[in-house]
């Protein structure tokens, strides 16, 4: 890459230009087929998304291999990168980009200059906290101990006399659903007006109960975004210092942006004179984040279409997977079947039929078995050991009052070993035992200690944080570290810390309700008490700190060394297949060999109500129904995870006519009706 | 951008607390002064611990550093960065502070901390450093690239400019050389394959003529025959099929570009070029001209982060006109580049150089700003000792004590008679400030600090002394203001003289006293007003007593000198001698003695005094300075053939003149009572 010198005045950004040569070099980097991005006679569209320097929308199909290519550009970039302060800002909702970078570049000098100063990677959430929300609080005099919705709320809740809090939920306000608009703290209810006036009493009370949290430390993730803008109303140049530092913006998974991160996205860098080089990837058609209680984004609408490029060609499946999926795109854009590729356990032909198993209620439990059959039937014993094999579900949890109408509601229904609270990448323990879990699984996968011990910190930090008053809290990093700052003053507690620290790493594979029962937690909790500089026995505290064992000891749990994983092994005559059962959500980006996509419920019966499109009977979709736009979308995503086999359960009744006949209205599928 | 503000905390002379350093400096240049170990290398070397020097030396926290007698072993050193440019917000934005009281103004602070909590790593004392952004260091800790940005350029005391002149490793010239856009940018590289004609040797970059002389080198006749030569020998120890031939190259020649230019820049050396007679080798203070330059130059050329210069006693090896020169010079770099320069000094030349208002006083682990605002001093103040303030009065900054006095009788009379008290001046640090009778208390008023709240008090006595200049009303007659018989003049503007009578009574005198001295009081600062009339009457006529009557102290040798400064031209023309007019002298005295004591009323030391006053009074009168120097003469000389005590000196002094010599030197060491309440009469 080629970029002039800048040295007279480095303030002046100048774009770089890609080369040939340094696509030819980062293919090789990446260990990529030197033809990755060329194309037949360099036609395809990735070469000219590696050599944009323009504002440009690119529409990226399932399996277009778009993070790749993102990563790929971030190299050439930062191959060439003569700025000292100015940096590449690449935004997205996870940290998958950055994992990504990690992990494929993680060793190598670009990546290492990519992960650091000047160039930011990361979420938009971390973006907003680091450049602007929290440097805004902290001038303006608020601590920042926690950042946590869930315990911003309780404790503003605890803030509140019992009188107001019951008027307060005889209009239907609950923690949950309150929200700071502005620096005053002026409140709004989500879903409706806020059922008081701002000269009432109660209002007033609960405003300054936020106020309050808020001087004590603790902040909810969206309040982030208030403060960001705040600083932007008060000192509008910081939009033209962040335009500064970051002349070049990548939005990965833009379509996933809500309004409120649209806007305030727009207004830190597009708005106006002066916008920023902003080049988003993403999929319209697998929007399925950021809709649960917020607005799907109306500022700058992802793609826009008048600088748009299409990456329709997947490398991921066969023709024959992109016409069953291509009519559940929103807007169809003909998808193209270039996979899958030949890997050395997977041939690269499809095989087996794409099949519909039909069950009635009675046999809900049946369906994973006869997916695990199909499996069998279809793959090699090494394809089978191999291979990526799932099953997932719009609707993994049960509800909250846990009803139970509407068979087969949720993932459960299938399998009722299925824990939904192990499907998230990371969950958040309850307890300390589940800390303490965490760790040990973190520990096991990885074999270091530092993990297991950040964790049980961790657990000591959050039980520290849930006694009234305390100073410091949990910030995700250097939680050892921070627990042993905090007990500075009280050397004989960090004596009894380290203490027992060593005792949990020592013993860390006989930790039972006895041993903790027997002294453990009592030390636990004196520490916690000691860096709260209080002691607190709530409810809370106490559920907290209660053994919970079946959880805490993966040996005990013949079952599988890391502790119990939502995977389902079958086997049959010796063949083995495991497969794994998750949400659509906590699959999203995968790839999978096999995915059997379950029906759910919301509202209606999920794969029910889009048989039209499932049959090409419809394709697209620009109806105002949110829920079947909703519906589409999660399904889409489900649908283009795998490469060789898709799957669906449904129930038999979908399939039948009014005298109950099983009606063939697709020749896409094979049906398959469960005995 | 610019440092505004630094806090030091427990390290080494500087305690916490209200015992913690506190500074707030302006752009442009700041020099730091005051005596020996009153901190002003310890804020030099604050900043390089916090900041990093960009000569990439490391300074090593020593057990020393900790300040002695802290609760907790935690060095806390805080910066504040103001006046960020565009360029500097996007650079620090993660870490910026919004000023509340700025309009919201971004600034940036910076807070080191070094906390040693007895723990041994591999031997060695093992100290936790940590620096964080944010007003109370709360923000996130500096990015180890961001803090690159921020080193400042710092030139140590009797710094070595020779050596890091030369050419060799690491040199600091081929450092600036390296970093100049010159370098970068002008010629071209050399290319092997291509035929390069003569005349174009001259476009070759530095890199291009390296990587042509490696390949003359290698090509050299010489060379190659002797190559030839070791392949022969090889070729016949070699066995058949494995030929092993040699080659030689140029070392290093194959080492990245970067490196291969940097090898090319320690060749050069920089020599002082005075033309024809003086070239040669430059002698220390050349050198260290030429180094400050090397560095101003690569400052200039920064264009991000910090541009802050650090300077210990640039007047090293600079006699005292080249001094003058450098700090204007730094002054005028300072304002047109940007850069801002904290230099510490000990030299009144360069303090008389600097702008008061970049001057910080640095007394007993306190900072004092010298600038609007910070002192009791007002603009028209500024304005005049802008002027005034000449290298020898700006040894005022460097005193544990200060006597402003108001002409060259004082400054001649005062350290001798001091020095018989028991209090020598220059035993006891203090300086005296002769203004020749212009602006006395705009000079003390340096010492008032205007927030004394916060700033507390700058702790070194200063004592002005100045005249009364009320005569008694028996001396218009004697030194002929007025005709012994005539009636009392009128009060008008001609008059150029007063008399106690003009006055009032006691009262009235003691008012007249009072707001004298209000003129110039307060803190340490205090105005000693002659007890009658001016030094020499004072002298003359001696304290006091309790019964209001007058010894007549040092008349005679007031007389006597008075005498000889009179006699002066012939005495140095060798017309008559010392000894005669002093014969001559002490007759005149007596003589007159016995007719002041026939006078009528009881004022005859009065009248006496008087008498010896008009000596220099009278329209011809002698010089004060010559007389002076034959009086210390004359007091030295009775001291040390033990004619006169210390304590029959102060007997016989006006009081004033002892107070202020004891107040100077510490002899009641308090801060001065507020004006109003003190007594007149000291």
């Amino acid at each position: 890459m080629k970029t002039l010198p800048s040295i007279t005045n480095p303030s002046l950004f100048e774009l770089p230009s890609v080369t040939d040569k340094d696509i030819c070099w980062v293919t090789s980097l990446l260990g990529l087929p030197s033809e990755a991005f060329q194309g037949e006679g360099g036609s395809d569209p990735r070469q000219h998304v590696l050599r944009s320097m323009e504002p440009i929308d690119i529409a990226a199909c399932p399996g277009s291999g778009k993070t790749t290519l993102l990563v790929a550009k971030l190299a050439i970039l930062a191959r060439g990168w003569r700025h000292s302060t100015q940096g590449i800002c690449v935004l997205s909702h996870t940290n998958a980009a950055r994992h990504e970078i990690e992990t494929r570049l993680g060793t190598t000098n670009v990546g290492r200059q990519l992960l650091s100063y000047p160039h930011f990677i990361g979420t938009i959430h971390g973006f907003v906290n680091e450049f602007l929300a929290l440097p805004w609080l902290r001038s303006l005099g608020y601590p920042i101990s926690l950042i946590d919705s869930q315990i911003c709320e309780i404790i503003r809740w605890n803030k509140l006399d019992g009188k107001w809090r019951y008027a307060l939920q005889n209009k239907h306000v609950e923690l949950s659903n309150v929200r700071i608009v502005d620096a005053c703290f002026n409140l709004s209810k989500k879903n409706g007006p806020f059922p008081f006036k701002e000269n009432t009493q109660t209002y007033r009370e609960l405003q300054s109960a936020c106020q309050e949290v808020a001087e004590e430390g603790y902040h909810c993730y969206d309040d982030m975004f208030i403060w960001a803008n705040d600083l932007m109303d008060r000192t509008p140049n910081v939009i033209q210092s962040i335009r500064d530092r970051f002349p070049l913006l990548f939005i990965d998974e833009a379509q996933d942006n809500s309004e409120d991160q649209s806007a305030t996205l727009h207004r830190l860098f597009t708005d106006g004179d002066g916008a920023v080089v902003r080049q988003r990837l993403g999929d319209a058609n697998q929007a399925i984040y950021g809709f649960v209680g917020a607005t799907e984004a109306s500022t700058e609408r992802f793609p826009n279409e008048s600088i748009k490029t299409d990456l329709p060609n997947s490398h991921r499946f066969g023709q024959d997977i992109a016409d069953l999926v291509d009519p559940l795109g929103l807007a169809p854009y003909g998808l193209k079947g270039h996979g899958p590729k030949q890997t050395c356990s997977l041939s690269s032909q499809p095989k087996g039929k794409h099949t519909v198993f039909l069950f009635h209620s009675v046999d809900t439990q049946k369906v994973l078995d006869a997916y695990a059959d199909l499996l069998l039937e279809t793959f090699s014993t090494q394809e089978l050991r191999e291979g990526v094999f799932t099953a997932v579900g719009q609707v993994h949890k049960p509800p909250d009052d846990g009803g139970d109408e509407h068979p087969p509601r949720h993932v459960g229904h299938y399998w009722p070993d299925y824990d939904p609270e192990l499907s998230r990448s990371e969950p958040k323990p309850q307890t300390f035992a589940q800390y303490v879990s965490a760790g040990l699984a973190k520990l096991h996968t990885t074999g270091e200690t530092y993990h297991f011990v950040e964790k049980v910190a961790e657990g000591v930090l959050r039980l520290a944080s849930m006694a009234k008053g305390a100073t410091d809290r949990p910030r995700g990093q250097h939680n050892h570290r921070n627990v042993l700052r905090l007990l500075g003053a009280q050397p004989d507690f960090q004596k009894s810390y380290t203490g027992l620290i060593k005792h949990f790493v020592e013993h860390r594979d006989s930790l039972t309700e006895a041993a903790w029962d027997n002294g453990l937690e009592t030390s636990v909790h004196v520490i916690a008490n000691a860096i709260a500089w209080t002691s607190s026995d709530d409810p809370e505290v106490r559920a907290f700190l209660k053994w919970s064992d079946e959880r805490i000891n993966p040996v005990a749990l013949p079952a599988a060394q890391k502790g119990r994983d939502n995977i389902y092994r079958f086997s049959r005559n010796g063949e083995k297949v495991a497969i794994r059962v998750g949400s659509i959500h906590s699959v999203k980006g995968e790839n999978h060999t096999a995915t059997l996509v379950l029906e759910t419920f919301w509202y209606d019966h999920n794969l029910d109500s889009l048989k039209k499109w499932l049959c090409g009977d419809k394709k697209g979709f620009n109806g105002k129904q949110v829920r079947i736009s909703n519906r589409l979308r999660v399904h889409y995503v489900a649908m283009t995870r795998p490469s060789h086999l898709i799957c669906l359960a449904m129930k038999r009744a979908s399939f039948e006519d009014e005298a109950g006949n099983l009606a063939h209205p697709t020749s896409a599928y094979v049906l398959r009706c469960m005995a | 951008m610019y440092l505004s503000k630094i806090t030091i905390e427990n390290f080494r002379c500087f305690g916490d607390g209200l015992n913690r350093f506190e500074l707030t400096l302006r752009r442009g240049l700041t020099a730091l002064v005051g005596e020996n170990d009153a901190g002003k290398s310890a804020v030099i070397d604050a900043l390089r611990l916090v900041l990093g020097t960009t000569d990439q030396e490391w300074y090593r926290l020593e057990d020393s550093d900790f300040h002695e007698g802290a609760s907790t072993k935690e060095i806390r050193i805080g910066c504040r960065f103001a006046a960020l440019s565009p360029d500097d917000k996007r650079a620090f934005l993660e870490y910026l502070t919004y000023d509340e009281r700025n309009g919201h103004e971004p600034v940036l602070y910076l807070n080191w901390s070094a906390t040693d909590a007895g723990e041994t790593a591999r031997g060695r004392p093992y100290r936790r450093v940590e620096i964080h952004s944010g007003k109370n260091g709360d923000g996130p800790s500096i990015d180890p690239k961001v803090r690159e940005l921020l080193r400042a350029t710092y030139l140590r005391p009797l710094r070595d400019a020779q050596q890091a002149l030369s050419a060799g490793r690491s040199s600091r010239l081929s450092q600036v050389l390296h970093h100049t856009d010159e370098i970068k940018t002008s010629g071209i590289g050399y290319d092997r394959n291509k035929f390069l004609e003569v005349k174009d040797l001259g476009t070759l970059n530095v890199l291009g003529i390296g990587d042509l002389a490696d390949r003359l080198l290698e090509d050299q006749q010489g060379v190659r025959g002797t190559l030839k030569r070791i392949n022969d020998h090889l070729e016949r120890l070699s066995l058949q099929g494995d030929i092993v031939k040699g080659n030689i190259k140029v070392g290093g020649s194959r080492a990245s570009e970067d490196i291969r230019l940097r090898q090319l820049l320690e060749k050069l050396d920089l020599a002082f070029d005075g033309g024809g007679q003086r070239a040669g080798k430059p002698g220390l203070g050349t050198n260290n001209l030429l180094f400050m330059s090397c560095e101003l130059l690569l400052l200039s050329q920064e264009n991000e982060g910090n541009k802050l210069l650090l300077i210990e006693e640039p007047e090293a090896h600079l006699h005292p006109q080249r001094q003058l020169r450098v700090m204007r010079w730094l002054q005028s770099q300072a304002q047109e580049k940007g850069i801002q320069i904290i230099v510490t000094t000990h030299s009144p030349n360069l303090a008389s150089a600097i702008e008061l208002d970049n001057i910080v006083m640095i007394h007993e682990g306190r900072a004092f700003s010298m600038a609007e605002k910070e002192t009791k001093l007002d603009p028209s103040d500024y304005r005049f000792l802008a002027r005034f303030l000449n290298v020898t009065k700006a040894n005022l900054f460097f005193a544990r004590g200060v006597m402003i006095v108001e002409g060259d009788a004082e400054n001649i009379l005062l350290p001798t008679i001091a020095k018989i008290l028991g209090r020598d001046f220059t035993e006891h640090g203090v300086s005296i400030v002769n203004v020749g009778g212009v602006g006395l208390r705009r000079y003390a008023r340096i010492f008032l600090r205007k927030n004394e709240k916060e700033d507390g008090y700058l702790e070194i006595p200063v004592a002005c002394v100045t005249d009364m200049d009320v005569m008694p009303d028996c001396a218009p007659a004697i030194i002929g203001k007025m005709k012994e018989d005539a009636g009392w003049p009128k009060k008008d503007n001609k008059r150029r003289w007063r008399a106690k009578r003009d006055i009032g009574d006691e009262s009235a005198l003691t008012t007249f006293r009072r707001e004298k001295r209000a003129k110039a009081c307060g803190q340490w600062v205090d105005t000693f007003v002659s007890d009658e009339w001016t030094l020499e009457y004072d002298l003359a006529l001696g304290p006091k007593d309790p019964n209001g009557g007058f010894s007549g102290g040092l008349a005679e040798d007031v007389f006597v000198a008075a005498c000889l400064a009179e006699k002066d031209d012939s005495i140095n023309a060798q017309k008559t001698t010392v000894g005669d007019v002093q014969k001559m002298a002490a007759q005149e005295f007596s003589a007159l003695t016995k007719e002041t004591n026939k006078a009528k009323n009881g004022d005859a030391k009065e009248v006496l005094a008087s008498h010896v006053y008009a000596k220099f009074a009278k329209n011809s009168g002698v010089s004060k300075a010559i007389a002076a120097q034959y009086l210390a003469e004359k007091l030295l000389e009775k001291h040390e053939s033990g004619k006169l005590t210390s304590d029959e000196l102060r007997a016989s002094l006006p009081k004033y003149l002892v107070a202020a010599i004891d107040f100077v030197t510490g002899n009641g060491e308090e801060e001065v009572s507020p004006c109003e309440d003190a007594p007149v009469n000291h």
